[in-house]
């Protein structure tokens, strides 16, 4: 065994060079994070060079040359079977990446000053933080591999191998960005997902190991088995992802609608959103206008209109938001302060793991020295930080820039104090044991050409507070007490609710509303929100149909692939109802193909079930498996050659 | 001691798209003997090799190699099997110290002892790279290390593609002098006909995708003969060869008369020819390579037509 591995170790030993540089890049306060991107775009460029170099990896050391008909076959042609020798490749690279990385980042960091021992190494936030680009190596290798590995001409292996890395490029960015209406997965989950995304790649390239490529034979009925349930599963989720994007894009209604009292109007069901679409009674609305909000969420994260009994179900609040002194709508919707981040560039403040972690970025002072980044880990005393842990921007006390955060969970505040020696957290009581009900952003004096007075309003349950100069103070009694309640009532069609406003003392409806998609914008929106929705695997869009969601359930990730707002919790059976059909015709288109192909029942079989569970992205995959090529069975039109000269001897 | 063949093939079909490559490929190969696969490009030959070993699969019929059909040839069969393809494909980055290291590695009989007296032999050094060799030298290389892992049989796909006259005759003398005495079973393709009558000890022609001469090489040196004739006022008797004479495989117009192939010739042949022609040549001996222009040229339409013509007049 040691003399079969030998010769491809000493290949892997130069996978080590790329793998320094790739190490060298993931340190902060290297030129990459230098750039002052931001972190989306520096996940999506470590991907890209991490892909980059595992695939390059992949392609430099032998899989590549295997693409030669002539190399395969000299490789293929000894004592070791195809499977064999893939696996020994894979377990080198793999070892590379698995070992390679984190022994290299051990010995670094234990040269440290800022680590002296093996314990302080492994709960060094620098050592874990670098798991996850480890795996993303990993995966690019994965991905490298996989894209050289399937059957069929160049369009077939550009189009899986490119569905597969975008998938996987996607599903990245989505455990690790924090912005897109959910908290940011654990860690543990993106490495998972990049382990069992390389997995898969690697063992259905593995199932297709050195096999010849015949493009005139259709692909071994178990290798085609293994390899196109790969591909169908990276493809759906890559289409999953881009549809969940997509649809995002063109959602018509994308945050909460709320009702509100204005001076002179009267009552008014105000959507805002990133396209701005308003619904009011009187179907009137000016921005710039003086809205007083009878309800709305303190912490209000900006929320699909599918989302609105949930979103309220989740609330602890009696009530929260009751004076915007200027209403701007936006993407992220009045009062959304849950950035994980005052400035990305130079600060993270973020809530993980229960603990709150504050990283700041090395800055460049003068032409040659740099203030070195400080990084720190708070645990709170009695409990720990939820992750609706939220910043309230920063302010000034002495000179020392401070960062107040509030948990919603157990209604404290805080406030992180950046001082020379490091981070320092205090606790910010509140006046008269009082509880933090809800904040609310506030910005004083837009209108005018002064600057404006920008800031938070913290509510508790007796009183209204600020936060200046490290301590609340009380700037006035509680706000009018809400005089109505709101309740939403999700009608049959997507984006269709219905909100009733009753007086609550009397009870007596004050104001109805059924919020529905009217004008052609909206509605143009909705179609094609729901013809995306159409693309989706028909096997998942019936499980949301018939779960029902819990309450509590909205800022699940795991939930957010399957949880499809048009079909979700029995709604959209018109839609469930096309997407089965075109499923069961595709099936039934391809089942008819392979039949006359006179392909094995087997064959037959796993592809209908593939393509009705996978709708359109099985069946084009299926199309690209079996191609008329390799079933076709030219006839035999030569004239008889007949044997002209045999002899015996 | 077994008698079976060591390579056979039966009927095998095979098509690439729309094209029919193989079209009921069938014979066989006995253990020991030197079998030369010949024709033209594109017939069919590294099809048929491919498909022995495995690496493609046959649309129809069946290939076998040591009593094994080629579609379940294990590892421990190819290490009973020496093959060099016609790209001698080796890894260029790697030093022939470590081209050595990977095939001890990778198959178990391998004689690298052997490979390397014979490197000295050649003046090839051990720590050269790969991509520095000659054509001749890597030639010699992929045909030593297919040699060195003590095969049974061993199957070349025109492994002196490409290479000069000196180079060509150095590998087959390498060839000679390595499979000499061994009893190995051959089966080669090529398009020199030098090196086939050098090597071999019995010949397959294939032509459109089916084997039209399956025969030991002195049984084609004694049945084959060609002989001219010309006919009266250089009549056209096309037709009348056809019909007459079965012994007659391939005609062609020079002339006044036509060049005649003829197999196993009797005196009744003769007699039939002097009744069609107005004279009649001697018989004269034909080389392999002009029984392979002619056994797979397809008709007078055939490009080497107007070459046969012209010697003719000379």
């Amino acid at each position: 065994m040691n003399r079969t591995l030998m010769p491809f170790l000493k290949v892997a030993t130069v996978a080590f060079v790329p793998t320094i540089l790739f190490v060298a890049m993931c340190f902060s306060g290297n030129w990459l994070q230098e750039t002052r991107i931001d972190t989306s775009l520096l996940i999506i460029v470590m991907f890209s060079l991490a892909c980059f170099l595992g695939s390059a990896i992949s392609g430099v050391m032998q899989h590549l040359g295997e693409l030669d008909p002539s190399t395969r076959q000299w490789l293929v042609h000894r004592g070791l079977s195809g499977r064999q020798l893939f696996a020994t490749r894979v377990l080198a690279n793999s070892l590379v990446f698995g070992l390679g990385v984190p022994l290299l980042l051990a010995g670094i960091l234990l040269l440290d000053r800022d680590v002296h021992s093996l314990g302080d190494l492994l709960t060094d936030d620098r050592f874990l933080g670098l798991l996850p680009f480890t795996t993303l190596a990993l995966t690019g290798y994965a991905s490298g591999v996989f894209l050289l590995s399937p059957q069929g001409g160049l369009l077939r292996a550009m189009s899986i191998g490119a569905l597969a890395i975008t998938s996987v490029a996607l599903g990245s960015i989505w455990l690790l960005t924090p912005n897109w209406e959910r908290a940011e997965a654990p860690m543990y989950v993106f490495v998972l997902f990049q382990l069992v995304s390389s997995a898969a790649m690697l063992a259905s390239a593995g199932a297709r190991a050195l096999s010849p490529v015949d493009r005139d034979r259709p692909e071994p009925l178990r290798a085609s088995i293994v390899g196109n349930t790969v591909a169908i599963i990276v493809a759906c989720a890559a289409a999953i992802a881009v549809i969940c994007r997509v649809s995002h894009e063109f959602d018509p209604a994308d945050s909460l609608p709320f009702v509100a009292e204005h001076p002179t109007e009267g009552l008014s069901l105000v959507l805002t959103g990133r396209h701005q679409t308003v619904s009011t009674a009187s179907d009137r609305y000016t921005p710039s206008q003086q809205f007083q909000p009878t309800h709305a969420d303190g912490f209000g994260h900006p929320t699909r209109i599918a989302d609105v009994n949930r979103y309220l179900a989740r609330g602890n609040y009696d009530y929260a938001a009751v004076r915007y002194n200027n209403l701007s709508g936006g993407k992220d919707g009045p009062s959304d302060e849950r950035l994980g981040a005052v400035d990305p560039r130079w600060i993270r403040i973020e809530a993980r793991d229960g603990f709150l972690r504050v990283d700041s970025a090395p800055r460049q002072v003068g032409d040659d020295s740099e203030i070195p980044g400080k990084h720190s880990r708070f645990a709170k005393p009695n409990g720990s930080f939820s992750h609706r842990t939220s910043t309230l921007g920063q302010t000034s006390k002495d000179s020392i820039t401070q960062y107040p955060v509030v948990d919603p969970q157990d209604g404290t505040v805080w406030v992180v104090s950046d001082r020379e020696e490091g981070f320092v957290l205090e606790n910010i009581p509140f006046p008269n044991g009082d509880r933090l009900l809800g904040t609310e952003f506030y910005a004083e004096g837009l209108d005018t050409f002064s600057i404006p007075h920008r800031g938070h309003l913290l509510y508790g349950r007796n009183a209204c507070y600020d936060l200046y100069d490290g301590v609340l103070r009380e700037v006035g009694p509680l706000p009018e007490p809400v005089h109505y309640d709101v309740t939403y009532t999700r009608l049959e069609e997507y984006a269709n609710v219905r909100v009733d406003v009753r007086k609550r003392d009397t009870q007596k409806l004050a104001f109805t509303h059924t919020f529905s998609l009217r004008t052609a914008e909206q509605l143009r929106r909705l179609s094609i929100v729901k013809v995306l929705s159409c693309l989706r695997p028909p096997a998942l869009s019936l499980a949301a149909h018939f779960t029902s969601t819990p309450a509590n359930a909205s800022e699940d990730f795991a939930l957010a692939i399957v949880r499809d707002p048009i079909v979700m919790d029995g709604r959209g059976r018109g839609v469930i109802l096309a997407m089965i059909s075109v499923a069961a015709i595709l099936a039934s288109l391809a089942t008819r193909r392979l039949r006359t192909f006179g392909a094995e029942r087997g064959r037959i079989a796993f592809w209908a079930i593939a393509i009705l569970a996978s709708g359109p992205i099985g069946y084009l995959i299926y199309r690209t498996a079996e191609t008329n090529r390799a079933w076709a069975q030219p006839d035999d039109d030569s004239d008889e050659v007949p044997l002209l000269i045999r002899s015996v001897a | 001691m077994s008698t079976s063949p060591a390579i056979e093939f039966r009927d095998v079909h095979r098509h690439f798209g729309d094209h029919q490559v193989l079209r009921g490929l069938s014979f066989s190969v006995e253990p020991g003997q030197a079998f030369a696969l010949l024709g033209r490009n594109g017939c069919g030959k590294s099809t048929a090799l491919k498909i022995l070993l495995g690496f493609l699969e046959p649309h129809r019929g069946e290939a076998r190699i040591l009593g094994v059909p080629s579609s379940q040839i294990t590892p421990a069969l190819r290490e009973r099997i020496g093959f060099v393809g016609e790209e001698h494909a080796l890894k260029n980055t790697l030093r022939l110290s470590h081209v050595l290291e990977f095939e001890g590695a990778t198959r178990k009989n391998f004689d690298r002892g052997m490979v390397e007296k014979a490197l000295r032999t050649l003046g090839v050094r051990l720590d050269t790279f790969v991509r520095r060799l000659s054509r001749g030298q890597r030639a010699s290389l992929v045909l030593l290390l297919a040699v060195a892992q003590n095969p049974d049989v061993l199957v070349f796909d025109d492994p002196a593609l490409g290479l000069d006259v000196v180079m060509r005759r150095e590998l087959v003398d390498v060839l000679l002098s390595l499979i000499a005495d061994r009893g190995i079973t051959l089966l080669f393709s090529s398009h020199v006909m030098q090196d086939v009558e050098r090597v071999a000890d019995r010949v397959g022609m294939l032509h459109h995708g089916r084997l039209i001469v399956d025969a030991s090489l002195d049984d084609l040196r004694v049945r084959l003969r060609r002989r001219f004739i010309r006919t009266h006022q250089g009549a056209n008797v096309n037709g009348s060869l056809a019909e007459a004479l079965p012994e007659v495989l391939r005609h062609r117009r020079v002339r006044d008369g036509y060049e005649l192939l003829l197999l196993d010739e009797t005196s009744e042949t003769r007699e039939r020819l002097s009744n069609l022609a107005e004279s009649i040549s001697d018989p004269v001996m034909v080389s392999m390579e002009e029984m392979f222009a002619d056994l797979t040229c397809d008709g007078p339409t055939n490009v080497l037509y107007p070459t046969i013509e012209a010697r003719g007049e000379a």
